[in-house]
């Protein structure tokens, strides 16, 4: 049988979740490449024996063929069988009459084939999110760490200097020597199991080679078992508590800035997801002390853990990383209490936006933030990212609505912040934990206030021949003492973009557009609806429609809810951006996002969240283009600056994540950023809590001395940096 | 001898401090030094930001005003209220009750204390209107977070952390704050002569309708004696629900709760415009407890509860006031009666809530908690976070709790 080596380089490439562990910052694939080229030019490695092949290729179709059992099995939450399955192979390998060096290169081999074949269900099961696949595998690999134990049990291991292998059991008489062991007994031993170990964890790359070993360098077995223990125990931990859903990701194609404009685009594909995976794990029965044990564990060893919602979110904030377990919440959702009387409702993070609000609907009742997401956005998210939404003017963010949480550190430390009372009491924990982008803790429970809906909404759809005079008009509207629900301005660009989209029914002969939402009660809505009327004229409002009923107010919205998936329509890939400005700067900034929409030879549509300042460029490209993703990412990096310039900040409410990270410096200086992260130091020492998000890295490393910089290579290279 | 330094420009105070952390010097933060709040504590060294005044940015259209931190809060009101705006978290002026007389003291130090009035449940406490600061550590750097703008995910939240801290992570220099539309009319729903069951009864119902009150408070009879106002009964308690907005949207809403309690009717009443103002000014300027010389705690809890505790201490001598619709009781025991207050204070902790000594003579300052500390763990990520921002621990040491 023949191993194809690129095939298992593609395959294993980012598996190595253990980097951490290994002393040796040496670059793997470099190695790889090296070793590849110097031992098997023709990329192909052969079994020798026929005999163990057969055996193997057996074996193995034994296991296709129980391969449905399996999952099967698995299904039922009985994955006792595969350890079964394996404790037979190696029982019959064992009581098999070939030496034990035989059974040692059969050995190996088994591990090998097992280890493709879960690669292969890796591999499928990561593609497809599939969690019972990846169950799956981890009990195979579970298999795996049994042969070798069994295999390496082996006695009289001096060992070279690095460590026992197994335990000294049961002298065995057999000292026959065969498959081509040039080196004596004992290293030859030692020396096989370094390879069987390294091809689970793939730090070394001489694994696959079976002839001409050389000395292992000291102490890389050593370090081989400790990860070996810990892969064991990580997968322990999950087996005892496998209702959860922990999940180690492959990221290395997820870090593409790709991902970033696909996230946004997967939000219905996360939203089917969790449909599909309803009934096979409910994990919203458990308390917060699972996240206790995981983040504990996670504490005392080491793992990074990136958390993560409902993946809905704009700037990568919970994008997994190559060597970080990325702990989703999306099905810790239940909705655990809702208090009419003290008007609040408390949950746990995972549950959705809209679902809140439509939980307490019935008795007239809503929850404010209204993120565009509000459909797939878990609130542990919104509170993360303190989301804001159309009517965050009148009634807050997140931050203003969020009234106790109950967060998990990641020492496994647990603490209440807030409750059902109205405040709290020394340090504002609460909101500094809300728009802290999942670096300070686990949320685990929620409680949120609801408000009564008002009496009566109407909204104006207004036309303008320049935005000057919309921006005008919406500063004219606060300045006279109206604080609408929602205000919203679109560009010609969008209104033309959505028009053709949603078929709103928008005025095709404007420059822009302002929605303005009113509520409260039906006289007071009327007359803010004159006043409102008054203003506009005042700007000289070419278009003006009041809606008649809530049908016709909803159409109104359509168009404008219906921005990014028009957006979308029309060109191929596009980047959201989310700078917020003063109100009043609206014209200047806009003018300058076209003289920038020029000079990178982009295009983009404008929505603007003019009740608060937010705004949102829509910039359009085409990422089959080599370099319009560059320049896109340029083009929106030169909008955030100039909105800082003005006045303004980074981001209104997507928050930084990854995508705005490095523009950190725009607005802060060293030692705004040095407090932040003192901040953060004292939440989480050791900085294991979703890193590399919000604050650019190099700062850390050098202020906080923790990373160590060899030869003035960085570590994770491959994650880019925007 | 205390030693004051006033300097007058945000260098000066950076210097100072740095000064200060190099040699370990504990300092304690003054704005208008109106309240004498929190715990007591010795320095030998006094930063006073009085002369950091100053409006930097008004815009009323942008909905933001930038000021210098020692600014007198009632300047910036003035100013405020000639654009037809205000601070909708409504700053209470502590001077009645530290000294009987008038003392809104400093802008930095209504939010070092984060004390809102009572329209607090329904349009936010005062940290929920800050935008943004600009502050020195106690390294003596110059830190700030935050902008002019409402939404603002950039970094943590960091302004909201030094709301209501008392001093002791930085000293404030500028503070940029949220400013709305003044109503243009108040109206206050009085029914007199029930017990707090009912009144918080009708507070919640108020709450459960599309009304929008904002403010609710109860004085049981005795406490409203010093209201002078034509209209209002003090005879017996008074139960107070304000309506605030355009004034033919006001009368419709009090109309409105007039049907809703029309069992109460015999003991309805109207305060209109001018003197509604001047009952929620002195509400919330807690004039109740002018120039007190006992103990005055802050109590708050889930509304539910509220009921439960105060009948609890039916038979002691307590004098209280309860305001945002159930969710804050203010009350005052004699002030040797330390063991009243320790009962207090357990009660309060077991019925899900927290008490503050807003007041007390000295003595009481150095002997109790100033706050409520319920876990060990936020302790311990307080003294965590203070070490982040004053390592030495200079700025106002002990000031919350004592060791941080």
């Amino acid at each position: 049988m023949d191993l194809d080596l690129d095939k298992c380089y593609d395959k294993f490439q980012g598996s190595n979740i253990l980097s951490d562990y290994t002393d040796d910052e040496t670059n793997f694939s470099h190695n790889w490449r090296k070793w590849v080229k110097e031992n098997h030019p023709d990329r192909k490695m052969n079994i020798k024996d026929p005999k163990t092949k057969q055996r193997i290729t057996q074996n193995f179709q034994e296991m296709s063929d129980c391969k449905d059992k399996i999952y099967n099995d698995l299904y039922r939450n009985n994955d006792k069988n595969i350890t079964n399955t394996f404790e037979n192979l190696m029982d019959e390998i064992d009581q098999s009459k070939i030496s034990k060096d035989e059974k040692i290169a059969n050995g190996i081999e088994l591990l090998h084939m097992l280890y493709n074949y879960s690669n292969s269900l890796l591999e499928h099961a990561f593609e497809q999110d599939d969690y019972i696949m990846i169950q799956m595998v981890n009990a195979i690999i579970l298999g795996l760490i049994l042969v070798t134990k069994r295999f390496f049990k082996l006695p009289g291991n001096s060992g070279s200097g690095s460590g026992q292998v197994g335990g000294e059991n049961e002298t065995e008489n057999e000292t026959e020597n065969e498959t081509g062991n040039e080196t004596g007994n004992e290293t030859g031993n030692e020396l096989l199991l370094s390879r069987a170990l390294s091809s689970m964890t793939f730090s070394n790359p001489m694994s696959f080679s079976n002839s001409s070993p050389t000395m292992i360098p000291a102490g890389v077995l050593e370090s081989q078992m400790k990860q070996l223990e810990v892969m064991e125990k990580m997968i322990e931990v999950q087996q005892k508590q496998r209702l959860y859903d922990i999940d180690i990701r492959k990221a290395e194609k997820r870090l593409a800035a790709q991902d970033i404009v696909n996230d946004m685009l997967i939000i219905e594909r996360d939203n089917l997801k969790t449909e599909h995976n309803k009934n096979r794990f409910d994990i919203s029965n458990l308390s917060h002390k699972l996240f206790v044990d995981i983040l504990k564990y996670c504490h005392e060893n080491n793992i990074k853990i990136v958390p993560r919602g409902s993946g809905t979110g704009l700037s990568g904030g919970a994008l997994p990383l190559a060597d970080c377990v990325l702990l989703g919440l999306s099905k810790f959702n239940k909705i655990l209490e809702i208090d009419f009387e003290n008007r609040c409702v408390v949950t746990q993070p995972g549950v959705t936006n809209l679902s809140l609000t439509k939980a307490v609907e019935h008795n007239g009742f809503y929850y404010a933030p209204d993120p565009s997401s509000q459909i797939a956005c878990s609130i542990g998210g919104n509170i993360a990212e303190n989301s804001g939404g159309v009517h965050s003017l009148k009634y807050g963010t997140t931050t203003n609505n969020v009234l106790g949480v109950e967060i998990v550190l990641m020492d496994g430390t647990v603490m209440k912040f807030g409750g059902k009372k109205l405040e709290s009491e020394g340090y504002d924990l609460l909101g500094l934990i809300t728009g802290s982008e999942g670096l300070l803790g686990v949320l685990t429970e929620v409680t949120v206030k609801i408000l009564k809906k008002p009496q009566s909404v109407k909204a104006l759809l207004l036309g303008f021949q320049s935005v000057e005079d919309s921006g005008q008009c919406v500063s004219d509207i606060i300045s006279g003492g109206i604080i609408p629900a929602g205000m919203e301005i679109m560009d010609k660009p969008l209104i033309k973009a959505t028009d053709d989209y949603a078929k709103a029914g928008y005025p095709k002969d404007v420059e822009a557009i302002l929605i303005v939402e009113l509520d409260g009660t039906e006289s007071e809505v009327n007359i803010l609806i004159k006043r409102v009327e008054e203003i506009a004229k005042k700007n000289k409002s070419t278009y003006l429609r009041i809606s008649k009923n809530d049908e016709e107010r909803l159409r109104f919205w359509l168009g404008r809810k219906a921005a990014f998936p028009a957006i979308g329509d029309m060109s191929p890939d596009y980047l959201c951006m989310d700078g917020t400005i003063p109100r009043k700067k609206l014209a200047e900034v806009l003018k300058e996002i076209t003289k920038l929409s020029q000079k990178h030879g982009l295009k983009v549509a404008n929505c603007f969240h003019a009740g608060d300042g937010n705004l949102h460029p829509l910039i359009m490209f085409d990422s089959n283009i080599k370099s319009e993703l560059k320049k896109a990412e340029k083009f929106g990096a030169d909008i955030l600056k100039y909105c800082v310039k003005v006045g303004g900040v980074l981001t209104g409410e997507h928050g930084v994540g990854i995508e705005k990270r490095d523009l950190m410096c725009e607005m802060f200086n060293d030692e705004d950023i040095q407090q932040q992260l003192n901040i953060k130091q004292a939440f989480d020492d050791k900085s294991l809590l979703n890193p590399g998000k919000v604050y650019p890295i190099l700062h850390r490393c050098a202020e906080g001395g923790k990373m160590h910089i060899h030869k003035g290579d960085t570590k994770f290279k491959d994650i880019p940096r925007f | 001898m205390r030693e004051i330094y006033s300097p007058s420009s945000e260098h000066e105070v950076a210097d100072f401090i740095k000064n200060c952390n190099s040699r370990e010097i504990p300092i304690e933060i003054i704005g208008h030094n109106s309240k004498s709040i929190g715990r007591l504590i010795q320095c030998s060294k006094s930063l006073n930001l009085k002369n950091l005044s100053g409006i930097i940015e008004y815009f009323p259209e942008e909905l933001y005003i930038k000021v210098k931190s020692g600014t007198p809060l009632d300047l910036i009101e003035k100013e405020l209220d000639k654009k037809n705006q205000e601070l909708s978290f409504e700053p209470s002026d502590m001077g009645f009750l530290y000294n009987g007389k008038s003392n809104k003291g400093s802008v930095g130090g209504a939010v070092a204390c984060n004390l809102s009035g009572s329209r607090r449940f329904r349009a936010g406490a005062l940290r929920d209107h800050i935008l943004g600061f600009r502050g020195i550590n106690g390294k003596g750097e110059i830190v700030k977070s935050g902008g002019t703008v409402v939404k603002n995910v950039t970094g943590y939240d960091v302004s909201k952390l030094i709301t209501g801290a008392y001093g002791t992570l930085v000293a404030l220099t500028e503070i940029v704050l949220k400013v709305q539309p003044k109503n243009e009319e108040s109206q206050t729903l009085l029914v007199n002569n029930i017990n707090l069951k009912k009144a918080l009864n009708i507070f919640s119902k108020s709450m459960q309708t599309s009304v929008e009150i904002s403010g609710a408070c109860f004085y049981p009879a005795k406490m409203s004696k010093f209201f002078k106002l034509n209209d209002l009964d003090t005879t017996t308690s008074i139960t107070a629900i304000r309506l605030e907005g355009p004034k033919i949207s006001v009368v419709e809403r009090v109309n409105t709760l007039k049907k809703l309690f029309d069992e109460y009717k015999k003991t309805i009443s109207v305060l209109e415009n001018y003197q509604s103002r001047i009952f929620w000014q002195n509400t919330t300027d807690l004039q109740f407890f002018n120039n007190s010389t006992n103990v005055v705690v802050k109590i708050i809890l889930p509304p539910v509860n509220t009921d439960q505790f105060i009948n609890k201490f039916e038979n002691e001598e307590l004098k209280y006031v309860v305001d945002w619709a159930g969710n804050l009781i203010w009350a005052e025991i004699p002030e040797n009666d330390s063991v009243l207050l320790r009962q207090l204070r357990m009660e309060v902790i077991k019925l899900g809530g927290h008490m503050t000594i807003i007041k007390a003579p000295n003595h009481v300052r150095i002997k109790e908690d100033f706050l409520t500390i319920v876990d060990e763990n936020i302790k311990v990520l307080s003294l965590k976070i203070k070490e982040s921002f004053d390592p030495k621990k200079i700025l106002n040491p002990g000031k919350m709790y004592s060791g941080i």
